[in-house]
C-alpha cells in the first residue's frame, strides 16, 4: 500500500502546489494570506481575552500571546485538514470518473498540503517567539511527534468523513458546526486548568486535549509533554485509522459510481 | 506471452436506492440489502492479445462505456474478473477529468503525474504534446476557454505521448476536425505498430474497420457478437434494424 502510493508521490507533491494556486487564484496579496488570515484570527482572540476581557479566570498561563498561538497554530491545521479534506472527492468526481488511481491521494493531499502550510506558520511563530525574547529549549523536538498525531487524527476523520459526504451531504452542513463544537471543548484560547473540575474531566475525553496540551507545555513552559496523556490520543488514532481504512476498503473500489 | 486485457464473467451492477437515507444504513450495515440492483453488463468474456485491436459496438445504454471502466479501473465490477497487463491509459467521456480552471499545460502535468511520469520526462513531454495539440498559445489558457474539439485534441495528444500497452478510446475521434481526426489516426497505427492494444468505442461504423480487425457487439449488457469487424459491422446494421431502440432515440432527440 505504502509503495504504490510512492509511486504517486510526483502527483501528490504537485497537487499541494496546485492546491495553493488554485486557492490564491486572482487575489492580489497571493501567498501572503497564508500568513495574514491565521495572524488576523489570532490577533482577534489575543485581543478579546488579554483587552476586551481581560483574564480573570484564564489563570496562569505566562504570556498568553504566546499561550494562544501554541495551541491555536495546530487546531488551525487540524480544522483545515477537515474543512478542504471533507469535499475532496466531491470536488474531484471528474478525476475520479476518468482516470484509475488510489483515491486516498486526495485527502492525503490536502493533509499533506495543510501540514505544510502549517509547519511554516509554526516556524514564523517560533522565530517572533525567539525575536522578543521568549525563552525557547530543546523541548521543541516534541512538536514534531505532537503535530504528526493531530495531522494523523485530522487525517482519518477526513477520510471517513469524505467518504461519507458522498452518500449523505449532509457531512457538508454537519463540519462547520462539529468543528466549532470541537474548538471550544478543547484547551486552546483557555487552559484546562480554567476549567471547573467538573467540567475539566470531559475534556479528557477529547483526544485534541492532550495533543494541544502538549504543544504548549514544550513552547510555553519549556516542558516535556506528560506522555500518558498522549496514550489516549495515540490509541484514538490507531483505532481512527482502522475505521477509516475499514469504510475507505468498502467504498473505495466503486467510488466513482456515487458520482 | 499474457494477454493484455481478460475479462472472466464480468458483471456490473450499479445500485439504485429509493431514498437517500437508505445509502447510508447501507453503508453502517452492509448486510441491510436496502437497494435493488440494476444490471448493466452480464457476464461478458473476452480477451485482448497485445497488440490487438478490438471495437466495441451497441446501442446507447448497451453497456460499452460501462465495459471500457472496467478495463480502465476506474470502477470494480460487481461479478467476475478484469485484468490488464502493462501501462494504461483511457479517454473516456469524451476527457481526462481535466480541471476547468489549469491551462492546458497543467492539466497535462497533473495527468502525466497521475500516470506516473517522472518530473524530467514530463518537461520533455511538454513540448511534444503542445505541438500534437495544435493549440498554439492557448495551450497556457484555462480549460474551461476550451472547445470540445480542442478539449479532445489535448487530451488525445497526451494520451498517446507516452506508448501505452492499452490504450481504451470512447468516442474520441469523433469530435475533431477532418484534419486532425486523420492525424489521429495514423498516431494510433503508430502505436498499434509499436505493440499498443487497443480497445475503441465509435459510433461512425465506417472508422470501426479502418482501426480494428475484431470487434464486439453489446446489446443490453450482454455479449452478442465477437469477430471480424466488418461482420460486426453489418450484424450489428441488422441487429439495429430488428430492434429500433436508437431509431426511437434519434427521433426523439432530433
Amino acid at each position: 500500500m505504502v509503495k504504490s502510493l510512492w509511486n504517486y508521490r510526483s502527483f501528490v507533491w504537485g497537487g499541494i502546489r496546485r492546491d495553493l494556486q488554485l486557492r490564491y487564484f486572482g487575489s492580489v496579496l497571493g501567498i501572503a494570506w497564508l500568513v495574514i488570515q491565521p495572524a488576523g484570527l489570532i490577533a482577534v482572540y489575543f485581543l478579546i481575552f488579554t483587552a476586551v476581557f481581560p483574564n480573570r479566570t484564564l489563570g496562569n498561563v505566562g504570556n498568553y500571546g504566546a499561550f494562544l498561538c501554541a495551541g491555536l497554530i495546530p487546531w488551525l491545521m487540524f480544522s483545515e485538514i477537515i474543512q478542504r479534506g471533507h469535499t475532496c472527492f466531491l470536488e474531484n468526481a471528474a478525476l475520479i470518473r476518468h482516470s484509475s488511481f488510489p483515491r486516498i491521494l486526495l485527502p492525503l493531499t490536502t493533509t499533506l498540503s495543510a501540514m505544510l502550510n502549517f509547519s511554516i506558520l509554526f516556524v514564523i511563530y517560533l522565530a517572533v517567539l525567539a525575536l522578543i525574547g521568549q525563552r525557547l529549549s530543546l523541548h521543541l523536538i516534541a512538536l514534531l511527534p505532537l503535530i504528526l498525531l493531530l495531522g494523523g487524527l485530522a487525517f482519518s476523520a477526513t477520510v471517513a468523513l469524505a467518504l461519507v459526504n458522498v452518500y449523505a451531504r449532509d457531512i457538508s452542513q454537519a463540519v462547520p458546526f462539529g468543528l466549532q463544537l470541537l474548538f471550544w471543548l478543547t484547551p486552546i484560547v483557555y487552559p484546562q486548568s480554567a476549567m471547573p473540575a467538573s467540567l475539566a474531566r470531559f475534556l479528557d475525553w477529547n483526544p485534541l486535549s492532550g495533543v494541544i496540551g502538549g504543544m504548549q507545555r514544550a513552547i510555553v513552559s519549556n516542558q516535556w509533554p506528560e506522555w500518558q496523556r498522549l496514550a489516549y490520543p495515540t490509541l484514538f488514532l490507531a483505532l481512527a485509522l482502522l475505521l477509516s481504512r475499514a469504510v475507505y476498503r468498502r467504498v473505495a473500489p466503486t467510488l466513482a459510481d456515487e458520482l | 506471452m499474457s494477454v493484455a486485457i481478460r475479462c472472466d464473467g464480468v458483471g456490473k451492477a450499479y445500485r439504485h436506492f429509493s431514498h437517500p437515507r437508505d445509502r447510508i444504513v447501507q453503508l453502517l450495515w452492509p448486510a441491510a440489502r436496502k437497494y435493488h440492483d440494476v444490471w448493466v453488463v452480464r457476464d461478458v468474456s473476452f480477451s485482448v492479445e497485445p497488440g490487438e485491436s478490438v471495437a466495441i459496438l451497441g446501442g446507447n445504454g448497451a453497456g460499452k462505456s460501462t465495459i471500457l471502466r472496467l478495463v480502465a479501473g476506474i470502477t470494480a465490477p460487481t461479478m467476475g474478473q478484469v485484468s490488464v497487463h502493462g501501462r494504461l491509459t483511457a479517454m473516456l467521456e469524451l476527457g481526462m477529468g481535466f480541471h476547468a480552471e489549469f491551462s492546458g499545460e497543467q492539466n497535462v502535468q497533473m495527468t502525466a503525474q497521475l500516470y506516473g511520469l517522472r518530473p524530467a520526462e514530463i518537461r520533455m513531454l511538454l513540448p511534444r504534446i503542445r505541438e500534437f495539440s495544435e493549440l498554439g498559445d492557448q495551450f497556457f489558457e484555462p480549460l474551461r476557454t476550451y472547445s470540445s474539439g480542442m478539449n479532445i485534441r489535448l487530451a488525445f495528444s497526451l494520451a498517446t505521448a507516452v506508448r501505452p500497452d492499452v490504450l481504451i478510446i470512447d468516442e474520441a475521434l469523433a469530435v475533431g476536425d477532418q484534419n486532425f481526426q486523420q492525424k489521429s489516426l495514423a498516431r494510433i497505427r503508430e502505436l498499434q505498430d509499436g505493440g499498443t492494444s487497443l480497445l475503441f468505442v465509435s459510433h461512425d461504423s465506417g472508422m470501426i474497420p479502418r482501426v480494428c480487425k475484431r470487434a464486439l457487439i453489446l446489446d443490453h449488457g450482454s455479449l452478442r457478437y465477437d469477430g471480424s469487424a466488418e461482420g460486426a459491422v453489418s450484424e450489428y446494421a441488422s441487429l439495429a434494424v430488428s430492434t429500433p431502440r436508437d431509431a426511437t432515440l434519434i427521433v426523439e432527440h432530433g
